[in-house]
């Protein structure tokens, strides 16, 4: 697979978990994965619960490191903390530092990227504008409702003006008000020719904003491809490719 | 730290109150009591441990070192007890030659010169070069009970002992049937703090717990005596004193023969101040009886039938 | 190790004290404690103050000793329970970088709170006319910290060994008092002990960090002065407990599965 200016590059992936059980047996999580995200795409990474979707971002974050194959980012491998220089990433159902509020949050991420504190004032204003917490950037988080939460989370994910963000469920739990801000962030950081990848259950949402997709079950990845083609391939919407590859037709 | 809040708050309300009302109240309902049942005791019992720690600025044996002390058949415990006016001629040294590095870097921190408070005072610091070090010293402070006294007197010297009263008032008010800690507070507020009247307040809370004691009526007999010159309340309570020991060892198996050699020498002289001879020979014979020293008793008896004036008791 | 990145996430731990209630409850209480006691007349005589430091400083040592095992210990859980381990881990931050900055956060913290605890203890003695010698209180302080340094490492170490928060807790708490209060004594044991129990005891004495060391109460009590040489030498034995728990810590914490 030619990797040539990938943003993200997965290699033959595989990802075994032993179980601390005696006489339980090794669990795959990712089987023989590859796959190549672009720049500029927005690429979704569907899969059923437990299908390795967030194994795979776990990897790519260097938090599990691979049983087999390689993974790198921007060309360099996952395992060095460098890798993680340019990415942003909001992780799924996360409750940040309570006792932070938004401001301080941003500065204590931005700190850890060495950012220049007149420039990190400039990038907190404009984070918080684009994720509409302008007004409550003063109060603690603890006082934030679950979107408001999920929003501080993307702003933390951007602090960096990463070129690459990795969303895990960035819509999970959130009511359709708070879906549909985020997914107006996403649309913006397209525009802004931002990389993105992400997971999500809501298959509407990524046939909205995804250029490409990849489909994962029992940590095999059954079909990747562009949105479009997909659609035009199977003559049908998305969802329906989705339940036929997790079998849901053939159960049914 | 709840606990030692309510604690706190039992004993300073208390003591406060007492500062307040200026008297303290008899049939008190004890918050201590309820709140620690009879484990008080075994605070108590610390308490006055402590007393005798402060006694020795910090210098003191564990458990460890004492059990150490013991096995080697060493008299009782290092230091123990020397609040009380035992003879510090008496104690045996628990801090030896260290047996390893631990022990040896661990002197550089906690009290390792065995010093007394007595010997210290307000402007003495616990410096090596000021302190003494006559550890041989026998400073010879009496259980109250008529040892001879040491020539340190009143505020002249050793106002660091103040340091040991806290804990003898919490160790009292914790268990007020211990007598011994009465007595120990009453002997160094009078003996070397000159504040009598305290003592004697002491001395009262300790009969109100404790009302036929013979050893605190005559702790408060020999204040009456020693410090308020009041020769013929002095007698009054030597002799309630006497009648007390009647009453409570007369029959006893072992009875208190110490006390009441000390509580017979006094009132006799007492009675021969006061010009009842008689009486007073009356007294020494009894004390002959239970004196391992009989002959000096006979002396004392010759010269009351010669009619020499007595000798001065402190 | 990245010190951009230690000094950062140290930064969030102490603004985690100060913007958290324990500190101020247990401040509060040992002001309130230490007050009452020292409203208290005994014999009629205000010079009276070696109780009153001995109170103070019991209450001291309690109170940061539960700050800084409770902080310690649930930095790290808390970080995975809340999943702000993963955003954290996400950024160019390893987990040496976490370990460090966690434990450097809580010994400042830790730090600062004695620092405010014992300028109250330095106000009520002084108060009730009693002598308290600058240097000594300082180094007396410095081997305090020293303490808190080694028993912070030890809870982190532990956070990462059990499951529960409050195991940890519960367990570094009795560890800790249990070498205060024995730590010294395990030779004079291992000495009536018949062999090979002799020889056991000794071992452990010789490897257990000796946290008495850096107990001074008893001098700041009584007066007796601490030398500089042997606090010099007692705070490199404590820098040497440190590294090794927190290297302990380290290596728990590369293999253990951040969910």
């Amino acid at each position: 697979m030619s990797t040539n200016g990938a943003v993200i590059a997965i290699d033959h992936l595989q990802v075994e978990y032993r179980s601390r059980e005696l006489g339980q047996e090794t669990k795959v999580a990712v089987r023989d994965l590859s796959l190549n995200v672009q720049p500029g795409q927005v690429f979704g990474f569907l899969g059923p619960n437990g299908a390795g979707k967030t194994t795979t971002m776990n990897v790519l974050l260097g938090f599990v490191n691979p049983s087999a194959g390689s993974a790198s980012i921007f060309g360099v491998d996952v395992r060095q903390p460098i890798a993680r220089q340019r990415i942003g990433y909001l992780p799924e159902l996360t409750y940040y530092y309570k006792f932070l509020t938004a401001e301080e949050l941003l500065r204590f991420y931005a700190k850890i990227f060495k950012i220049p504190k007149a420039e990190t004032e400039k990038r907190i204003d404009s984070i918080l504008k684009l994720v509409e917490l302008e007004h409550a950037r003063k109060r603690q988080i603890k006082t934030y409702s679950k979107g408001m939460q999920q929003r501080a989370g993307l702003a933390q994910a951007l602090i960096n003006d990463p070129d690459l963000l990795i969303l895990d469920e960035p819509t999970s739990g959130l009511d359709p008000l708070g879906r549909m801000k985020v997914r107006d962030i996403i649309k913006r950081l397209k525009s802004e020719g931002k990389t993105v990848f992400f997971s999500s259950h809501e298959l509407g949402e990524v046939e909205t904003i995804c250029d490409r997709v990849a489909i994962l079950h029992q940590g095999e990845l059954k079909i990747e491809g562009s949105v479009q083609d997909l659609i035009k391939q199977h003559n049908t919407r998305l969802e329906a490719i989705f339940l036929k590859l997790v079998g849901y037709e053939e159960a049914a | 730290m709840v606990l030692l809040l309510v604690w706190c708050f039992g004993v300073g309300s208390r003591l406060w109150t007492e500062q307040i009302a200026g008297e303290r109240i008899s049939a008190r309902p004890s918050v201590l009591k309820s709140l620690l049942g009879d484990s008080r005791r075994l605070f108590a019992n610390h308490f006055f441990i402590k007393a005798d720690e402060y006694f020795h600025a910090g210098y003191y044996p564990s458990i460890f070192d004492q059990a150490a002390t013991d096995k080697k058949g060493a008299a009782s415990a290092a230091t123990t007890g020397a609040v009380t006016g035992d003879s510090h001629a008496g104690e045996v040294e628990w801090m030896n030659k260290p047996h390893d590095w631990i022990e040896r870097f661990s002197r550089n921190f906690f009290p390792s010169d065995h010093v007394h408070l007595d010997t210290m005072d307000d402007d003495h610091g616990h410096d090596d070069h000021e302190h003494d070090h006559d550890h041989g010293h026998s400073h010879g402070h009496s259980h109250g009970h008529g040892h001879a006294t040491d020539g340190h007197d009143g505020a002249s010297g050793g106002s660091m002992v103040r340091e040991i009263l806290p804990w003898l008032r919490i160790s009292a008010e914790l268990d007020p049937n211990r007598v011994e800690t009465y007595l120990t507070g009453s002997y160094w507020l009078r003996k070397r703090m000159n504040r009598t009247a305290e003592a004697k307040e002491f001395i009262r809370d300790g009969l109100r717990a404790n009302p036929r004691s013979y050893e605190l009526t005559f702790e408060l007999a020999r204040i009456y005596h020693e410090h308020h010159e009041d020769t013929g309340r002095a007698r009054n309570l030597f002799n309630l004193a006497l009648r007390y020991w009647n009453d409570s060892q007369r029959l006893a198996e072992e009875p208190d023969n110490f006390m009441l050699a000390q509580i017979l020498v006094q009132l006799a002289t007492l009675e021969r101040i006061q010009g009842n001879p008689d009486r007073a020979l009356e007294l020494y014979q009894e004390l002959r009886k239970v004196s391992p020293f009989p002959e000096s008793i006979d002396r004392l008896i010759s010269d009351t039938r010669e009619g020499k004036p007595p000798t001065a008791l402190r | 190790m990245n010190g951009n990145n230690i000094l950062a996430i140290s930064s969030i731990v102490i603004k985690e004290l100060y913007r958290r209630k324990d500190f101020y409850v247990l401040f509060i209480l040992t002001v309130l404690i230490t007050v009452l006691a020292g409203s208290a007349n005994f014999f009629n005589d205000p010079r009276i103050v070696g109780w009153l430091k001995e109170l103070s400083l019991t209450l001291i040592w309690l109170s940061s000793l539960v700050i800084a095992i409770n902080t310690a210990a649930r930095q790290i859980p808390a970080e995975r329970e809340s999943r702000t381990i993963f955003p954290l881990l996400a950024k160019p931050v390893t987990r040496a970088d976490v370990m460090a900055g966690k434990f450097l956060g809580c010994w400042l913290a830790c730090g600062i709170a004695l620092l405010v605890f014992y300028l109250f203890f330095g106000i009520v003695v002084s108060a009730k006319g009693g002598r308290l010698f600058t240097g000594d209180l300082v180094l007396a302080v410095w081997l305090h910290w020293m303490l808190l340094g080694m028993v912070i490492a030890l809870s982190l170490w532990g956070s990462l060994l059990f499951t529960s928060v409050a195991a940890n807790v519960t367990i570094c708490f009795v560890i800790v008092v249990g070498l205060l209060f024995i730590g010294f004594h395990l030779g004079k044991v291992a000495r009536q002990q018949p062999e090979p129990f002799q020889t056991i005891v000794m071992i452990v004495y010789n490897i257990l960090p000796q946290f008495g060391f850096f107990d001074t109460r008893q001098m700041l009590i009584h007066g007796s002065h601490l030398k500089i040489v042997p606090v010099l030498l007692a705070t490199l034995y404590a820098w040497a407990y440190t590294a090794f728990f927190l290297t302990g810590g380290w290596l728990a914490f590369r293999r253990r599965a951040l969910n």
